[in-house]
């Protein structure tokens, strides 16, 4: 975690900007919540954006849509975080509850739907409170520490990096906890945790709504990041690219999503430059790592070299 | 709103969006019989079938650019495909057999950004519209209502292929084989079968009609990149509903879910992209394992 807090201060200081280094902590800590299903329980979500985009108009539309609550205050832009968490966290228990119904693969497809069923909704502005096709612009800066008068992509940056390594914390504790460990169970062998006695429809869903919380709160962030939130957040390729995100790192290490962020927000800055169809390399990515690295990503990699090392 | 709407709902033009609906719902389920199919005996759930459906349409579009008129496309689109997947297949998918089912799925996600970004890098992002062959350009009078000829013909095309892949399955030797492979893999292989060549006869038969499909519904909606995955995931919801491992299913769901997205038009438009997927929240909640599938799979 030292380790981490000091890569996380001096990181954007090499990078091309402090936007693209805030882009990289919101991207990493929605795939790290994601990898709370991939990495840790063994499930292959293909929703995810839905809770990313939740997360970030939750937030919006508290902060921005009068009509939906007594016009808010500024002073209370902080709890724009709260309902942001909250309205991902609330359809995530829902979303999962069924659709752990269906196991396997049946489960990726049915998140997937899912995720076009909640985008379509957003895209229909229903009660006028999604913005529809425009969505909602102009989301102040939370007022903490007197950021919203001293709020520059510098400070802003440090801000997110403070909320990253207390939800990157909180992740760790959970993985290294009981809790956690069931979750591994679940991962290699879903019916002996069973035969243990363990109710594992109960642990899949809580660790569904957490990954669904964490990816909530990326949204959040990202919604102040931004002042803006868009409709494509929620667009179901979001859901893709944080597979990939977690991919790149390698889904198999705690920290492998946030080097995959760094890995896919630089090769994104890189090739759409160069090209418009960019994402042709990143499909290309993702064949190459499960045919020839047998999803193994940038930090698994690493990580074997390194034993191999010490023989 | 809706409730008195629905009182006075002209007969004709209720008859229309239920063709309408089997127009959509044959072509749903053409690409969620594909996606049965390969996924029943090669345990791959197919991510990438919707590109090989833009593909067919793409290589439609540049048949009729190359001069070549709708009957002619009808011949180039299955052999492209068939192409297509045969190399597929061979150079990179023979390797991921027996690995776990996300990996496959991971894998063909990849594989479908790599088409779709082909086509687009090739064809352009802008949609092309393709025109309906003359000889259809009509309209048929059923009585009732007229109703446009070529969609007629795709109702009558979709239904041909799903019958004749009905008619492979029960009546040849390979076919046989194909749904014993489904049941048991390891007998067949035991039996002295050469499950590998019926392995690629079957990707390339759902890729083969993939791009038909993309082929048929071209003319209708257009041809643009992000068309596979608008097709992609209302079949995956098909597929939810019938039951992954079922051919009938596939079929009776595709049908089923093409009125669900279809008919909420005639009362409100807005809701309509949205029922399929209630829908399906409404199967999961009701019956698990799907209107005609089994638990386990």
């Amino acid at each position: 975690m030292l380790v981490l807090a000091i890569v996380l201060i001096i990181m954007p200081w090499v990078m091309p900007s402090f936007a693209v280094s805030t882009d990289i902590l919101i991207f990493g800590l929605f795939a790290m919540g994601f990898n709370i299903l991939l990495g840790q329980t063994g499930i292959l979500s293909f929703g995810h954006a839905t809770f990313f985009g939740l997360g970030a108009y939750g937030t919006a539309m508290f902060l921005m849509k009068p009509q939906a609550v007594p016009r808010v205050p500024a002073s209370l832009g902080m709890f724009g975080f709260v309902t942001g968490i909250a309205l991902a966290t609330a359809v995530a228990v829902g979303i999962g509850a069924l659709s752990l119904r269906r196991k396997g693969t049946y489960f990726s497809l049915i998140t997937v739907a899912f995720n076009m069923m909640v985008y379509f909704i957003f895209i229909q502005n229903p009660l006028d409170l999604t913005g529809g096709g425009d969505g909602i612009i102009g989301i102040p800066t939370p007022p903490l520490l007197f950021l919203e008068r001293w709020r520059t992509p510098v400070t802003w940056y440090y801000f997110c990096m403070v909320f990253t390594l207390v939800a990157v914390a909180i992740l760790r504790i959970i993985q290294t906890s009981p809790f956690g460990e069931v979750l591994k169970g679940i991962r290699e062998n879903e019916e002996r945790v069973m035969l243990l006695g363990y109710d594992v429809a109960r642990y899949k869903l809580i660790s569904f709504t957490l990954s669904g919380l964490f990816s909530g709160l990326a949204g959040s962030l990202l919604a102040f990041h931004l002042n803006f939130v868009g409709y494509d957040t929620l667009y179901w390729m979001v859901s893709g690219e944080v597979l990939i995100i977690t991919l790149l790192g390698g889904f198999r290490t705690f920290f492998g999503p946030l080097v995959g962020a760094v890995a896919y927000i630089l090769l994104k800055d890189g090739l759409s430059a160069i090209t418009e169809n960019w994402m042709i390399f990143m499909g290309a990515v993702v064949m190459a790592i499960i045919l020839a690295f047998r999803g193994s990503g940038i930090l698994e990699m690493a990580e074997k070299r390194i034993y191999k090392g010490r023989g | 709103m809706p409730l008195i709407s629905m009182v006075a709902i002209d007969p004709s033009y209720l008859v229309t969006q239920l063709l309408n609906g089997l127009v959509w719902g044959l072509v749903l389920a053409l690409i969620a019989m594909g996606l049965a199919l390969i996924y029943g005996l090669l345990d791959i759930v197919n991510f990438a079938h919707g590109a090989f459906y833009a593909f067919g349409a793409y290589v439609a579009w540049q048949t009729l650019l190359s001069g070549g008129n709708y009957w002619v496309a009808l011949l180039t689109v299955p052999a492209a495909s068939i192409l297509l997947a045969l190399f597929v297949e061979s150079t990179l998918l023979r390797r991921l057999y027996g690995q776990d089912t996300k990996f496959t799925l991971i894998f063909n996600f990849g594989l479908m950004l790599v088409i779709v970004q082909a086509c687009r890098f090739i064809w352009g992002a802008r949609g092309k519209p393709i025109s309906i062959p003359s000889e259809l350009a009509f309209s048929v009078d059923l009585g009732l209502l007229s109703y446009p000829a070529y969609r007629l013909f795709v109702i009558a095309l979709t239904s041909a292929i799903a019958l004749a892949v009905f008619i492979f399955l029960r009546k040849t030797h390979v076919g046989m084989a194909t749904r014993a492979g489904i049941q048991n893999r390891e007998m067949v292989q035991v039996l002295g079968v050469n499950i590998g060549r019926i392995y690629t006869l079957i990707y390339a038969i759902g890729i083969c009609i993939a791009g038909i499909a993309g082929l048929a519904a071209s003319p209708l909606f257009g041809v643009y990149p992000e068309m596979g995955i608008e097709v992609l995931i209302p079949a995956f919801v098909v597929v939810v509903v019938g039951g992954m491992g079922s051919f009938h299913g596939s079929i009776l769901a595709g049908i089923l879910v093409g009125q669900v997205a279809t008919l909420p038009i005639i009362w409100e438009p807005r809701v309509a992209q949205v029922m399929i997927y209630v829908f399906m929240a409404i199967v999961l909640l009701a019956r698990p394992a799907g209107l005609f599938g089994e638990l386990g799979r």
